[in-house]
């Protein structure tokens, strides 16, 4: 029982918190599609391709952030052994993959007017592919092990050292990348930007992170039901019924 | 935002997809809640009533 | 009072004994001799991927010796992480890896040591036979210096990133195929300096080596940790 304590309290934040952040994700969200989509101007370089760079770069900052939250749980479970940490690993990974495959499928969208081909082994989009393939990786190890402490402590180890491996593939294929292609191509989203495209792209990033956060709470929710059901009818299988583990509510 | 600008097309495919993946993970995360609550029911009333047998 | 001198009998014992770790390299060399010919199937499966290789590109001798050391690294890439699987396997199912859970001897050295032995029996091979294949593919003798270093510097890394793969593939019935997947992408950064080091015309031999010696020490002194506690969290 001292394994639910913590599950029922977050339980209990969640359900606080859920009206919050799904009502900061929808606002942010509204505002920032309005203006990326009509207020921000079209780039006079790329025209209305620019606009894709506000779902884009979202994306991108998404695919590391999630990773870093993933870092963070998997300390929380090998160090602290803190029972929701490889619970928000879980229910992070697959929002970490969905994010990155959307900034890998805006890239391609993006490149393919402005590059000519659907896809190039530019530096970014390939650091990016592969991190898309540890996330890939990361999902597989948890389907593959059964045992949900054991898959949460092995997935932790994995994810650490690819969180050691993320920079320095980082700076290889950033390396690799200068020693085949001349750096000349655009590089989306430089430091100078103006105004007008930068307030969207904040603001959209904001909401991309709020989405984040609630689509994490909710994932963790089913998680912790997705464990009690799995203790329950282990249980059950047994034949006993213990009546005070059931009649507690379900949420 | 000009819909006859020359690549108008990928920018509209590019929010479609965004859409699509989005609601996808918020769909996909409700109807997962909606079906593990519902088994969680379903268990709670099986062992109520072999409890009730039992009594 | 009678067990002194039992007791320092036995610490003779064990004074003249093999250390524990060079007796797992002896049992592990011996294993891989007798057993399986590890070390034949790993250089004929690479032969086999560089046979395979011009049937896909084509007979083009001058774009076979182009690319002749991306198609030494590849083979050599698959053939080391193709036969890790078993690293930790068997010793699972033989009840080895208990022992070495409950030994004094550090996990993390017997997972070196484990490591220098599988890269013994199939690295080092494919860096020996890798200047014979390269002659099929047309390269010139600088190349084949070339390769050769820069296989003999990598191969290592692969053998120690596989190891924490197969770590964590342990207790997994079918770990091979999940094995590649969660290390392949891990092993980029070593296949992008090995290959440039191999027959980059660019860039020169000594910076991506260098670079490349440095990822080699790097595995050695940090992958050693993963792939104990790995092993360490596998069993419970």
């Amino acid at each position: 029982m001292q394994n639910y304590a913590n599950p029922t309290h977050f339980l209990r934040l969640v359900r606080v918190l859920l009206p919050v952040t799904a009502g900061l994700t929808t606002g942010l969200l509204a505002v920032g599609l309005y203006l990326a989509l009509f207020v921000a101007p079209a780039d006079y370089q790329q025209g209305e391709t620019v606009r894709i760079m506000y779902l884009h770069v979202p994306s991108a900052w998404m695919a590391m952030f999630v990773y870093l939250v993933m870092t963070s749980a998997a300390i929380g479970t090998l160090v602290f052994r803190h029972p929701l940490a490889d619970v928000a690993q879980k229910a992070a990974a697959p929002l970490g993959a969905a994010f990155t495959f959307l900034c890998l499928t805006t890239g391609s969208l993006w490149g393919k007017p402005e590059w000519g081909t659907w896809w190039v082994w530019d530096a970014r989009l390939t650091s990016v592919l592969v991190l898309f393939l540890i996330y890939l990786g990361i999902i597989a190890l948890w389907q593959v092990i059964e045992d949900p402490g054991k898959a949460a402590r092995l997935v932790a180890i994995f994810t650490l050292v690819g969180a050691v491996n993320v920079p320095i593939i980082k700076f290889s294929v950033d390396w690799w990348h200068t020693l085949h292609q001349p750096a000349s191509v655009f590089r989306m989203g430089g430091p100078t930007i103006a105004a007008s495209m930068l307030w969207p792209l904040l603001i959209m990033a904001v909401g991309f992170t709020t989405l984040f956060l609630t689509l994490h709470m909710l994932a963790m929710r089913n998680e912790i039901l997705r464990r009690r059901l799995r203790r329950l009818s282990m249980l059950a299988a047994d034949g006993a019924a213990p009546l005070g583990v059931v009649a507690e509510p379900a949420e | 935002m000009n819909l006859a600008a020359p690549h108008s097309g990928f920018v509209i495919a590019a929010y479609a997809i965004a859409f699509v993946v989005i609601a996808a993970m918020v769909i996909g995360t409700l109807a997962d809640y909606r079906s593990l609550k519902k088994s969680l029911e379903r268990i709670a009333a099986r062992a109520r009533h072999i409890g009730d047998a039992r009594s | 009072m009678s067990q002194k001198p039992q007791a320092e009998k036995r610490q003779a014992a064990i004074q003249t004994r093999r250390s524990p770790l060079a007796a797992l390299l002896v049992r592990d060399l011996r294993i891989g001799r007798r057993i399986g010919g590890a070390v034949s199937m790993g250089v004929v499966f690479f032969l086999c991927l560089v046979t395979v290789t011009p049937f896909a590109v084509g007979p083009d001798q001058a774009l076979l010796a182009r690319i002749g050391p991306a198609i030494l690294w590849i083979a050599a890439l698959l053939a080391t992480l193709l036969g890790l699987d078993r690293l930790f396997q068997a010793d699972a199912e033989d009840g080895s890896l208990d022992l070495f859970l409950m030994s004094e001897t550090p996990l993390e050295l017997i997972v070196v040591v484990k490591c220098l032995g599988h890269w013994l029996l199939t690295g080092l091979p494919l860096v020996a036979a890798s200047p014979i294949f390269g002659l099929m593919l047309g390269l010139e003798p600088a190349a084949l210096a070339r390769v050769t270093a820069s296989l003999l510097a990598g191969t290592p890394a692969l053998t120690l990133l596989g190891a924490v793969g197969a770590a964590l593939t342990v207790s997994l019935r079918r770990g091979g195929l999940l094995l590649a997947v969660l290390i392949l992408p891990l092993s980029v950064p070593v296949l992008i300096f090995g290959v440039a080091a191999a027959g980059d015309p660019v860039v020169g031999f000594k910076t991506p080596f260098l670079i490349l010696c440095g990822l080699t020490l790097a595995a050695v002194a940090l992958t050693p940790f993963a792939a104990a506690a790995a092993l360490r969290h596998a069993g419970d």
